[in-house]
């Protein structure tokens, strides 16, 4: 049993490793072959723990191989194009500028009631208000609405905005975010004479506490009586 | 580049060690079915107890050593069946039972070779 408990807790940290040197764009499933790689490597990695015969170098050789192949096409495929069609997909278009592209659709075997189904999921409640219809290479459908039925904004309306800036956690649990004051270009005694004008003395009572795109704080305090934290900047 | 590079690295620690140790394991595998051919099996043939005590019992104390870089590399059950071949071969010496000592030694030299022959890239074990 304990060779079992040692064996997991070296896989453990052997995939936490293979998960972080193959990065956020695996993870992201932005594809079906890297989603099936990321499931590879998790069905590997139980092998060496339910069997112990198998040694822990054999199911280790077969991950970092999966990784190895996965980083190297990865990388090929950012220098040349063909290759990433390749392994990736291209996107198909399914409605080109109004028009249903029958052909692909038959072809990616949707039916008509798929694609509509697709077009409501994605707030669009015909065909005729869409424009394009792409279905992206991980599955998804992407659709871009006519020009008439799109929302307005304030582009539209001739309005002019003030640039926004990342909002940023100042607080968490009472633990102030030194680097993203720093970020946000708050500073510690600006931040406390903010939190005393919304009456908080205490840091160690603020369960949240971040500044939004136009630079307001928001704070959000803990109650001991409630399950919920209530903002108090308001 | 740095994930590549880095997988690169992965790859070649377990690469890089594996064939050091089939090269050694060849040489290792060789060794056991030598002695136990030219020297064992000759001694047991003409009854000469004492030269086939000690031969297998040299491949024997090798073994060991060999068995536990072997635990790395190979499946734990194969080595395990060997090595009970081995020591069965062993006990069949000590009690002078020249048949069982023939037999288990050919046995042995088998399991050795397929112990060696399973590891080495042949289309029979890729595929």
């Amino acid at each position: 049993m304990l060779i079992i408990f040692i064996r997991t807790v070296l896989l453990y940290f052997i995939v936490l490793f293979v998960i972080r040197i193959m990065g956020k764009a695996e993870l992201s499933k932005m594809s079906p072959f890297q989603m099936v790689v990321v499931f590879m490597i998790a069905e590997l990695a139980s092998i060496p723990i339910e069997s112990p015969e198998v040694s822990l170098i054999t199911g280790v050789t077969a991950i970092f191989t999966l990784m190895f192949i996965q980083i190297l096409i990865s990388y090929i495929s950012l220098k040349n194009e063909k290759f990433k069609n390749f392994f990736s997909g291209r996107p198909s278009i399914l409605i080109d500028n109004g028009n249903i592209n029958h052909k692909e659709l038959k072809s990616l075997r949707i039916t008509i009631n798929d694609l509509m189904e697709q077009l409501r999921l994605g707030s669009a409640a015909s065909v005729s208000e869409v424009a394009y219809a792409i279905m992206e290479s991980n599955g998804d459908l992407s659709i871009i609405q006519k020009p008439e039925n799109k929302p307005l904004t304030p582009k539209d309306l001739s309005i002019n905005k003030d640039d926004e800036t990342m909002p940023v956690v100042l607080i968490s649990d009472g633990v102030i975010y030194n680097k993203n004051l720093l970020i946000s270009g708050w500073n510690k005694d600006r931040l406390e004479a903010e939190l005393l004008k919304a009456g908080v003395e205490n840091c160690n009572n603020i369960f949240l506490a971040f500044c939004d795109g136009v630079g307001v704080l928001h704070i959000f305090v803990k109650d001991e009586y409630s399950a919920y934290a209530k903002e108090v900047s308001k | 580049m740095k994930s590549l590079i880095i997988s690169i690295v992965c790859m070649l620690v377990l690469v890089v060690p594996w064939n050091i140790y089939n090269n050694y394991a060849n040489y290792k595998i060789e060794y056991y079915s030598s002695v136990i051919q030219h020297e064992t099996v000759p001694a047991l043939s003409n009854k000469d107890w004492f030269k086939a005590k000690e031969s297998f019992k040299r491949v024997m104390e090798d073994w060991k050593k060999f068995k536990r870089t072997s635990d790395y590399f190979l499946n734990s059950s194969s080595l395990n069946d060997t090595n009970i071949i081995m020591n069965e071969t062993y006990s069949h010496i000590l009690k002078h039972d020249e048949d069982d000592a023939a037999a288990c030694s050919s046995k042995l030299i088998q399991m050795l070779e397929l112990l060696h022959d399973n590891e080495q890239i042949t289309p029979g074990n890729v595929f």
